[in-house]
């Protein structure tokens, strides 16, 4: 009896701190790092995704300012349209302005003293979107007084 | 016996569950939406790609499109175009219902008229987009005697000179896209 007593005695002193399972401290550290990376990869993914949206957007406001810009070169003679309502692409809305502008094509000359015909027509478009905004702008020139676009037609 | 050697209460045990939980929880919901939008933009860059190849062939091919054999209406267009890329091969752009749905459709581009069947059987032609509820035509018609300015119509009458700019208004299930817009001389 004496000896099972010493025995577990023993036992007991052989029992190491590691033996003994982590401290809530320690679980509560070990969350904390998990939480902390966890965050870094959830930033860096939204980091990414946020990215793209505005990539997005931005290729679709190229892609409207061009198709505008065909259209308004096209009969550049005719007034600008009025200010129409935004159009809403993919949850975004993207607003239009169409302006033409007679410019001489030379420096130093004033326009009003060219006769039309050498005058050149600046078209600018520009697109703008989003709650914060941001806005692309492309411009082309056409000569005044050229052929309409729809006598262009390619010769077999 | 040391106090370390006990190992957790409950109270503990339940607490660090608890964070844990919430943790999870919260990491969970934002992967899950942080993965719903990367599929999404995955899916919007896709079609915006389609798009912009659909766009570099029509400027192509409308630029160098011929005034013979033009024919068109707002769900298809025939041209010929000399462009050296197609061949100079009569091109129909159609949008076609796909199955029994009327709201699925592809828009087709083949490199035949609708009525040659030979070429049909050589040609089977090519799905550009796919996946479209709406896909329509337009055409700019050009001002009428100096007053009325260009307008877009849905139909060209045939044997009229082609029109020099064309769109196509196209809408998917996540909405309408900005309209392609090609012209014989775009800027």
């Amino acid at each position: 009896m004496r000896l099972w007593a010493r025995w577990r005695a023993g036992a007991r002193k052989r029992v190491r701190p590691n033996e003994c399972g982590f401290t809530l401290v320690e679980t509560l550290v070990a969350l904390t790092l998990l939480a902390v990376a966890t965050g870094l990869l959830i930033a860096a993914q939204s980091a990414a995704t946020n990215l793209t949206r505005k990539v997005l957007e931005q290729e679709t406001a190229l892609w409207l300012a061009r198709s505008r810009l065909v259209e308004a070169a096209a009969y550049p003679d005719r007034p600008p349209p009025e200010d129409e309502a935004p159009d809403r692409y993919e949850g975004v809305d993207y607003r239009t302005r169409i302006e033409y502008r007679e410019i001489a094509p030379v420096d130093g000359i004033e326009v009003k003293d060219l006769p039309r015909e050498q005058r050149l027509l600046e078209i600018r478009v520009q697109v703008s979107w989003g709650s914060r905004p941001q806005s692309m702008q492309l411009s082309t020139y056409r000569k005044l007084g050229r052929a309409a676009a729809s006598d262009t037609v390619s010769k077999p | 016996m040391k106090s370390a050697s006990r190992g957790f209460t409950l109270i503990e045990l339940l607490m660090a569950v608890t964070l844990a939980a919430g943790v999870a929880l919260l990491a969970a919901t934002l992967m899950h939406t942080l993965i719903d939008n990367s599929a999404r933009n995955a899916a919007r860059l896709a079609q915006h790609l389609a798009v912009a190849d659909l766009q570099r062939m029509l400027e192509r091919a409308w630029a160098s499109r011929q005034a013979a054999g033009f024919a068109a209406n707002d769900k298809a267009v025939q041209f010929i175009s000399s462009d050296k890329s197609v061949g100079a091969k009569p091109i129909e752009l159609d949008c076609q219902s796909q199955g029994n749905a009327p709201k699925d459709l592809v828009l087709y581009r083949s490199l035949r008229q609708a009525r040659d069947a030979d070429a049909a059987a050589e040609d089977p032609g090519e799905t550009l987009l796919s996946g479209l509820t709406r896909c329509s035509f337009g055409y700019l018609a050009p001002p009428a005697g100096g007053r009325e300015p260009a307008r877009w119509v849905a139909d060209w009458e045939e044997g009229k000179p082609p029109p020099a700019v064309m769109r196509l208004d196209l809408t998917t299930a996540q909405g309408a896209l900005p309209p392609l817009i090609v012209a014989v001389d775009s800027p």
